[in-house]
């Protein structure tokens, strides 16, 4: 098992290195690999499928024009995704749809939604499809991508403070969409 | 707790979701990579290209500014010609200063010459200075040499010249004492044409004689100018009265 998992770092190292140097059926290898996984990402960000796949496409030509940069250091995948997230965001900063309200710090009280994590995928990507961008956008990289409020202003380029609002509204949008969704699918009030 | 347990639950569920792109992404990739490639080869050529016509224009400018100075150097040439006058003081300049280094080799040369008698000089010295010496005397005597060839150069010149100037003033004075004698008075107009008539013979003789194309003798011939020495001689002969010019005439009749 051990050896397996060697021999598979040495593989993807190989990969890496050949697709550095321009070869396509490396490249070709590591879009297969991890484009499924990346449009995922994507899609959580961006409602329309087909806009997440032309941003996919996109993050991989950056991908593979600046191979070159990553430095072996921490794990390939990490590094993609990072590229893909910065992808999203430039192309929904481009459409002008993601804003900001600047607020000062608050005690935002967490909002418990467990009823939401018994939802299945789609189910909770619709939920987080119907949030605004800005909210979703805070909303998936901390909740889902796990990325720390400084680490979200820095991205966003908004203070620590906003990111925690837009956090805190964010989840409380999603546990209204989601009671009025349970509301209409069981008739009651 | 519960949010925790909810954002790890969501983590879950999303980490495992896969969605397959549609199957013309990777050509579509592809066509980007080839795209960006030829776009950066494009630029590539562009910048090569405005490096091109930079250059061009910075030779052309060159071009333009040498044949600038060639346009101007011809007209310097013409308006200032080199004259028998300049070669000759070029030439005496030249002399001057090789007359003002003599002392220093006759101080050398007597230096040179003490050498020898002395005794503690080493033998390598004498050796060397003596051939110093040998060469130095070569030099000098080349020198002389040259200085009298080009002194009894410029004197045949200088001569040659002036005989050929006093004979034809001679003999344009001596037709205007006989126009003079024949209708009494001579007119401007007959007197410029005796000159210019004198002009040309001198400068067709100059040419002949040299058997060397005298660009100066050319160029006064086309211009028809006549020349200032010729002329002044001329005017100084009129100016010393008949009784010259007529022992003159008589001189060369007898």
């Amino acid at each position: 098992m051990l050896l397996k998992v060697v021999q598979l770092y040495k593989n993807e190292t190989d990969l890496i290195k050949k697709a550095t140097k321009n070869n396509r059926e490396a490249q070709h290898y590591l879009f297969v690999t991890y484009s499924p996984k990346m449009l995922s990402i994507c899609r959580q960000y961006i409602n329309d499928i087909h806009y997440a796949e032309d941003v996919m496409i996109s993050g991989f030509s950056k991908v593979f024009t600046h191979l070159k940069s990553f430095k072996f250091e921490g794990s390939f995948e990490g590094w993609i995704r990072k590229i893909m997230v910065r992808e999203c965001i430039s192309f929904l900063r481009t459409r002008k749809k993601m804003t900001f309200i600047e607020e000062s710090p608050q005690n935002y009280k967490e909002i418990a939604i467990d009823a939401v994590a018994s939802l299945e995928v789609d189910e909770i990507q619709q939920l987080i499809d119907e949030l605004p961008e800005g909210y979703r956008t805070v909303f998936v990289m901390q909740a889902i991508e796990g990325y720390s409020h400084k680490e979200i202003a820095e991205f966003l380029q908004i203070s620590e403070g906003t990111s925690k609002s837009q956090l805190f509204k964010a989840r409380k949008m999603l546990k209204e969409n989601f009671l009025k969704r349970n509301t209409q699918r069981n008739g009651t009030k | 707790m519960a949010l925790n347990n909810f954002e790890e639950q969501i983590k879950e569920k999303f980490s495992s979701r896969m969605i397959e792109p549609s199957e013309n992404a990777w050509e579509l990739l592809e066509k980007k990579m080839v795209q960006k490639k030829t776009n950066r080869f494009n630029y590539r050529y562009l910048y090569g290209a405005v490096a091109a016509v930079f250059i061009g224009i910075m030779v052309m400018l060159n071009f333009i500014n040498t044949d600038v100075k060639n346009d101007n150097e011809p007209s310097v040439v013409e308006s200032n010609p080199p004259t028998i006058e300049d070669s000759v003081t070029e030439k005496y300049k030249e002399q001057e200063i090789d007359f003002s280094k003599e002392p220093v080799l006759t101080q050398v040369e007597e230096t040179e010459k003490e050498a020898p008698k002395k005794e503690d000089v080493l033998i390598k010295d004498n050796i060397i200075q003596n051939q110093e010496v040998v060469e130095i005397d070569n030099d000098k005597t080349l020198l002389m040499n040259t200085k009298k060839e080009t002194l009894e150069s410029l004197a045949s010149v200088e001569q040659k010249k002036d005989s050929l100037i006093d004979k034809k003033v001679i003999e344009v004075l001596a037709s205007i004492s006989e126009l003079n004698e024949q209708n009494g008075a001579v007119t401007d107009a007959e007197i410029n044409a005796l000159l210019d008539k004198a002009q040309k013979e001198i400068n067709a003789q100059r040419i002949l004689k040299n058997n060397k194309v005298d660009a100066t003798a050319l160029l006064l011939d086309v211009e028809g100018e006549i020349d200032r020495s010729f002329r002044d001689k001329v005017f100084e002969a009129i100016k010393n009265g008949y009784s010259k010019v007529k022992t003159a005439v008589a001189e060369r009749n007898h």
